[in-house]
């Protein structure tokens, strides 16, 4: 124990109010507007979609990137634990959004669904780097605002769920970082594209995860694994006072957790009470030309989500962290609400 | 060369397009929803009776009650009509049927002589999410169900992964109209005694 005071932070994490509007049953518009720490205004998707047919839906606007479970149900309810898990922060940039167009739809006839979109790429370069190995790539989200693109990229997930409670997910996302760089440069101007060149990486992410519920088990699992290109180019430009920036030229995440309603048997009960826990690894010096050992995390946590009704949760839970350089655990309380309706 | 390569183009979209329209399946219930149920029973020769039962339609379900003849194992059927919420909006005073506003799907209950649930089928869904409901073991878990205690999804059914709202939906409409029919059935038996 330290003999020092331990500040606890009260916030209301986030406030996200939906707007949607039918337009008819084939088009509709659908947003969310979210407060982030009572103050902080962002508009969190803001999507037209038209379904060209019973399968196939046309979306354009700000879309969320379909990249693992979180980004896309992140709704308090719909996961265990106060916050996310941390490899959808520093893996998986949830929640990520980006404004784009494609595709959407379910094959119910082979229970698969899937989407496919081209997005705005996420932004390695204004005016300094944006990328590193403790921030990964989680602050060049442009979020549909002011956005800047030279080159789109790819983004996509088939989602299967033909076995009764069980969806298994595969995304991908590809494509080049945006700089700032390439604004009013010459295309003869080779010295300055060079230059461009050395502030943008290329992105390769790919997800699979699966969830499962049984009667009164939830099981779920996660994997990331993010290869990024022209990293050695992009450390060595970026970098501060002669020393190259350090971000890794593989990333990699996962989670798997366990939880079971404990009044599952209980008839006359209506509550819900899930006591959880959930072992996650992140390393985003998973391959780097020198190892970070402070990159390189493990993580449990333990808690309990209580399901006061449809819609209300309340919940708490510690986390216990350890660096693979640390001699011990460092660990973390949460409690929280969460609501939607 | 080109310009026929063009063309052949074009009057393939055109096919396409027109193909992909032609199983648009926009027509509700009645219908569609007889053509499954003769085929899951395997006859041509199924005869369907309106049921002098009023269901509590709102707007968000809607339905009807037939009894089925020859009175088999499969002695009524409910066919209905659930709205779907994924813009909201659905408790806005408005006709679910036939309205053009609101993504919808359409679906089957087959009741035995004495109103216990024996199939549900969902046989036309036309809401962008939700389609896990349409998982013939997940539907399975209403069969034996005859209206005797609450179902609540996440405890006696399960709960379903990215079909929140839908399968809600679909279990709270199936808990109200076996509901219904049980209480028809029992009024038609005290009927009889009188």
């Amino acid at each position: 124990m330290n003999n020092e005071f331990n500040e606890a932070t009260l916030d209301v994490h986030r406030l996200v109010m939906f707007l949607g509007y039918n337009f008819n049953k084939k088009t509709q518009f659908v947003s969310e507007i979210e407060f982030e720490y009572a103050k902080d205004l962002w508009v969190e998707q803001a999507f037209l979609q038209h379904s060209l047919h019973k399968y196939i839906q046309f979306r354009a606007g700000l879309l969320l990137i379909p990249m693992g479970i979180i980004n896309e149900y992140h709704e308090p309810t719909t996961f265990n634990g106060v916050e996310r898990p941390i490899i959808d922060n520093k893996i998986a940039p949830s929640t990520w959004r980006e404004i784009g167009a494609g595709f959407a739809g379910t094959l119910p006839m082979i229970q698969l669904k899937y989407q496919a979109y081209l997005v705005n790429g996420i932004s390695g370069y204004n005016n300094g780097a944006i990328f590193s190995g403790s921030k990964t790539l989680r602050d060049g989200r442009q979020k549909g605002s002011k956005g800047y693109m030279y080159q789109p990229n790819f983004s996509g997930k088939l989602e299967y769920y033909g076995i009764k409670g069980l969806n298994i997910g595969l995304s991908g996302y590809y494509g080049p970082s945006q700089s700032t760089l390439y604004k009013n440069v010459s295309k003869d101007s080779l010295h300055l594209i060079a230059r461009a060149d050395s502030s943008v990486i290329n992105i390769g992410m790919v997800g699979i995860d699966a969830r499962y519920q049984f009667e009164g088990i939830s099981l779920r699992g996660q994997l990331y694994h993010t290869s990024l290109s022209n990293t050695t180019q992009y450390n060595a430009f970026t970098g501060k006072a002669g020393k190259p920036n350090d971000l890794g030229k593989t990333m990699i995440g996962y989670y798997v957790e366990a939880a079971y309603n404990v009044f599952q048997s209980f008839d006359y009960i209506q509550y819900q009470l899930h006591p959880f826990i959930r072992y996650q690894f992140y390393d985003t010096h998973y391959k780097a030309t020198v190892k970070n050992d402070a990159y390189n995390n493990t993580i449990f946590t333990t808690g309990l989500t209580f399901h006061l009704t449809k819609g209300a949760v309340i919940k708490t839970d510690i986390d216990f962290f350890k660096a693979k350089n640390a001699d011990q655990y460092s660990k973390i309380f949460n409690a929280g609400i969460g609501i939607m309706f | 060369m080109k310009r026929n390569f063009n063309l052949a183009i074009f009057f393939l979209l055109c096919l396409i397009t027109n193909l992909l329209q032609a199983q648009d399946q926009s027509d509700p219930v009645s219908p569609v929803a007889v053509k499954h149920i003769k085929k899951f029973l395997q006859t041509d020769e199924l005869l369907i009776q309106k049921l002098p039962l009023d269901a509590k339609n709102s707007t968000r379900f809607y339905g009807y009650y037939y009894q089925l003849m020859p009175l088999h194992n499969y002695s009524y059927c409910f066919i209905g009509r659930i709205k779907s919420c994924r813009a909201n909006g659905c408790d806005l005073q408005v006709n679910v049927i036939n309205n053009d506003e609101f993504e919808f799907f359409d679906y089957y209950i087959l009741f035995d002589s004495t109103g216990s649930v024996i199939k549900t089928h969902v046989y036309n869904y036309e809401a962008s999410h939700g389609h896990e409901i349409m998982i013939k073991k997940w539907l399975a878990q209403f069969s034996g169900y005859n209206g005797d205690k609450e179902l609540e999804l996440g405890k006696n059914i399960d709960a379903i992964s990215g079909a929140t709202i839908s399968a809600s939906n679909i279990t709270k409409d199936i808990q109200c109209r076996t509901k219904e029919l049980k209480e028809y059935l029992q009024a038609k038996i005290l009927s009889q005694y009188k």
